[in-house]
């Protein structure tokens, strides 16, 4: 029978796997099996009925031929006898017959005996004489069955044609129905299923069928995966939401997401985490490769010490910073998190789940203030150091100064004292001379000695104008508001006094201030106003005024608000400016104007210590106007 | 020695010649004592050294008192004078080469009475004597 489990398999073998094929071929063995089955049976019906027709011609021998036979026999009439057994072998399917008398001797025969296949007959001839039945021996009919099979022998073919394609037809038949009934079905909820399987479902299964179809077997498994399909689908929303939530808090968060199977060595790197090192989303292998890949070594072989914690159970979770590369090569630095979610009976982690964060640019901002720490912390210490080398300079430079100083003073000192001294004496004296004995001289010699003492007497205002003009530039500055006007009115008064003779008209403009050291300016204004005094000698009235206008000092470019202090008086040639305010630097021959040639060089000293300037503008016997500027200006 | 002796603490022969010429010279014939450094002055007026065993409560009117000596400078000596309860009413009167001196010596505020620039002459010294309100005490001889 075709369920026996060899035919089972090499069917399967040779057919394939479509039901529909295998229905097929399971039909064509089975009906097969009946058809051979059936036309046996039906050919042993038909040779039972041949032989049966053969025995009933048989015994129509015995009804038909009993009578005539016994009387040809009763009358002796061989020829008769012989006649009619011929008679008896043109009967279809007989081939031989026989009478034999009482002693069972043949007395006739025709035909011929085989022996085999054989079906035959015997029946006694009886002659009635006289009512009374009279025994005369009995006839023996053979009928061949050969013919009988080669009847059957040629029906054999047609019967299996005949039987064969009725049942190919029938199993077409039930094939197409299945397949149009069942497999179709069967085709579009495998593909239903497929698209499930994939995620699609959207649209719920609807068979290709009239709806009003009944509640077979396939309505059924419809039903059930349309149902299946709601609860995998809510299922499933559940999950992407679920997913979308914390893909979106980490991705969202910058954090690239990493899942480790660790005995597969399958990682799972999320978007974020290919899209950080500039990959697309599933460019790179899901697997612990691509992290060895792109891990930089060092941090790698450390990374893998801390997982080894994991791995072993010791640690359940996982933290370092790291440097991966970019697909452009370049090097980012990662703070990776993770957490062992899955271990095995030993305690040893089979998954981790963790993150990955850049943190390049945070990174590199701590390394840039570091490195700006570092140099911030270098110049400091550069700029210490030249502070010290400066302050060592400074001081060794003061020290040097206040030794200078130290020695200008010692200098002054003995100059004041010293040269001064036999000065005196030699002023002391011609004085004592010329008032002890001047009567004993002529006029000549009292000449003399009053060119001794007139020299003498220079020779000290020398002294005098030097000593000062070092006094004033190493004197400490004791600024305070003063009344210029006030000050200038002082000196003014002073000069009118020591030069009674002379006519001079002081102007001088009211409420002028300034900043200043009231010694230094005091001499400042001694100074102009004497100046532009003696240099007004010839002049009646000399006309000398100070005060306070705009004016554009040598060399610059706007009006400054300055003093002056102007005289009628011989004045200059602008072309020696420059030597005015030098040290003995003088302009004029000293038997026009008196003078040491320190006035102005202390003036401008002093003017200059103030954070002032001073200039001059002149022209030959036109007079001259000292400029000054003093840094305390109101 | 006789009273309101005007002593000069001076190292100077010059001067010291100058000035008893301008003393003399002006009619001032108060004694002059000269002592010739600082420590001279000194014990002259405490009545040390040289002068053991001179009456200190015989003082003079007045000092003429030089800034560079000897010995102790004239700063010391003034410090000295104003330091001791017999001398510090002394007038001292300090003899300056220099303006540059006398702004020294005022520095030292050590109560100078007053200045007279080098050499001595009569002019200064009269105006000094009134200043200092001496004038009764320098004695004045007709000539």
């Amino acid at each position: 029978m075709p369920s026996s489990p060899t035919l089972l398999s090499w069917l399967h073998k040779s057919v394939g796997a479509s039901l529909g094929r295998r229905l097929a071929a399971i039909i064509l063995v089975f009906s097969v099996g009946v058809t051979l089955l059936f036309t046996a049976l039906q050919l042993g019906v038909e040779y039972r009925r041949d032989v049966s027709e053969i025995a009933a011609r048989l015994h129509q021998v015995r009804s038909s031929y009993a009578d005539s036979l016994a009387s040809s026999v009763w009358t002796a009439n061989p020829a008769d006898v012989q006649l009619q057994l011929t008679g008896i072998l043109r009967v279809p399917d007989l081939q031989y017959v026989e009478v034999l008398d009482e002693q069972g001797k043949a007395l006739a025969r025709a035909g011929h005996s085989l022996g085999e296949d054989q079906l035959s007959d015997s029946f006694p001839l009886y002659f009635t004489q006289r009512k009374q039945p009279v025994y005369l021996g009995r006839v023996r009919v053979e009928a061949n069955l050969s013919g009988a099979w080669r009847r059957l022998q040629s029906k054999v073919p047609l019967i299996l044609v005949t039987q064969s394609l009725q049942i190919f037809l029938v199993s077409l038949f039930i094939l197409l129905l299945l397949q149009r009934q069942v497999g179709r079905h069967l085709k579009q909820i495998a593909a239903d299923a497929d698209k499930l399987s994939a995620g699609r479902m959207d649209q719920p299964l609807q068979l290709d069928r009239p709806a009003s179809a009944v509640q077979d077997e396939l309505s059924q498994v419809v039903t059930a995966m349309n149902a299946m399909r709601e609860r995998v689908h809510q299922a499933f929303v559940q999950l992407q939401e679920s997913e979308f939530r914390w893909k979106a808090a980490l991705e969202g968060a910058g954090h690239g997401v990493w899942d480790f199977h660790i005995q597969t060595g399958e990682v799972v790197y999320s978007k974020r985490w290919m899209e950080m090192l500039g990959f697309a989303e599933n460019e790179l292998p899901h697997h612990i490769d691509t992290y060895k890949r792109l891990a930089h070594p060092d941090d790698q072989r450390l990374a893998f010490r801390v997982l080894e914690a994991n791995f072993n159970g010791s640690s359940k979770r996982y933290a370092m910073e790291q440097r991966m590369m970019c697909k452009d090569g370049s090097w980012k630095w990662i703070v990776a998190r993770g957490m062992v979610v899955e271990q095995d009976e030993q305690g040893r982690a089979v998954r981790m789940i963790g993150t990955h964060t850049d943190f390049t640019d945070r990174r590199n901002a701590e390394m840039e203030m570091a490195r700006l720490l570092e140099s911030a912390e270098a110049a400091r210490a550069a700029l210490r150091e030249v502070n010290e080398t400066m302050e060592s300079q400074v001081r060794e430079r003061t020290a040097q100064l206040e030794r200078a100083n130290k020695e200008l003073e010692a200098f002054s000192y003995s100059v004041s004292h010293d040269l001064r001294s036999p000065l005196r004496g030699i002023d002391g004296w011609s004085l004592a001379l010329q008032e002890d004995y001047g009567a004993q001289l002529d006029a000549t010699g009292r000449e003399y000695l009053a060119r001794i003492r007139s020299e003498a007497s220079r020779m000290g205002q020398l002294i005098d104008g030097m000593l000062e003009f070092a006094r004033l530039s190493r004197t400490a500055l004791a600024p305070r508001t003063l009344d210029l006007s006030a000050m200038a009115a002082v000196v003014a008064e002073r000069i009118r006094a020591s030069q009674p003779q002379r006519q001079i008209r002081f102007t001088i403009e009211a409420a002028l201030q300034a900043e200043g050291d009231p010694r230094l300016i005091e001499a400042v204004l001694h100074n102009l106003l004497e100046n532009a005094s003696k240099f007004s000698a010839s002049r009646s009235p000399a006309q000398i005024v100070f005060g306070r206008r705009q004016a554009t000092p040598p060399g610059g470019a706007q009006p400054v608000d300055a003093f002056y202090v102007q005289d009628n008086g011989a004045g200059f040639d602008m072309q020696f400016a420059a030597k005015l305010f030098g040290v003995f630097q003088r302009l004029h021959r000293s038997n026009e104007f008196p003078g040491t040639g320190i006035g102005l060089a202390t003036v401008q000293r002093i003017v200059q210590r103030h954070g002032g300037q001073i200039w001059a503008e002149a022209a030959p016997e036109h007079g001259a106007t000292f400029f000054f500027t003093l840094g305390g200006t109101t | 020695m006789s009273d309101k002796t005007i002593l000069l603490v001076e190292d100077n022969p010059s001067d010291i010649a100058l000035t008893e010429r301008a003393l003399k010279r002006n009619n001032i014939s108060n004694p002059l004592v000269v002592a010739q450094d600082g420590q001279e002055g000194v014990d002259y007026l405490f009545g040390e050294g040289a002068y053991a065993g001179r009456d200190t409560a015989r003082q003079p009117v007045v000092v003429l008192l030089d800034l560079k000596l000897p010995k102790l400078d004239g700063l010391e000596v003034l410090r000295r004078i104003r330091a001791d309860a017999r001398t510090r009413r002394i007038p001292v009167v300090i003899l300056t080469s220099s303006r540059e001196e006398q702004d020294i010596a005022a520095g030292y505020d050590l109560g100078v009475n007053s200045y007279i620039r080098k050499p001595v002459d009569f002019q200064q010294f009269t105006e000094t004597v009134r200043q200092l309100g001496l004038y009764w005490l320098v004695i004045n001889e007709a000539p």
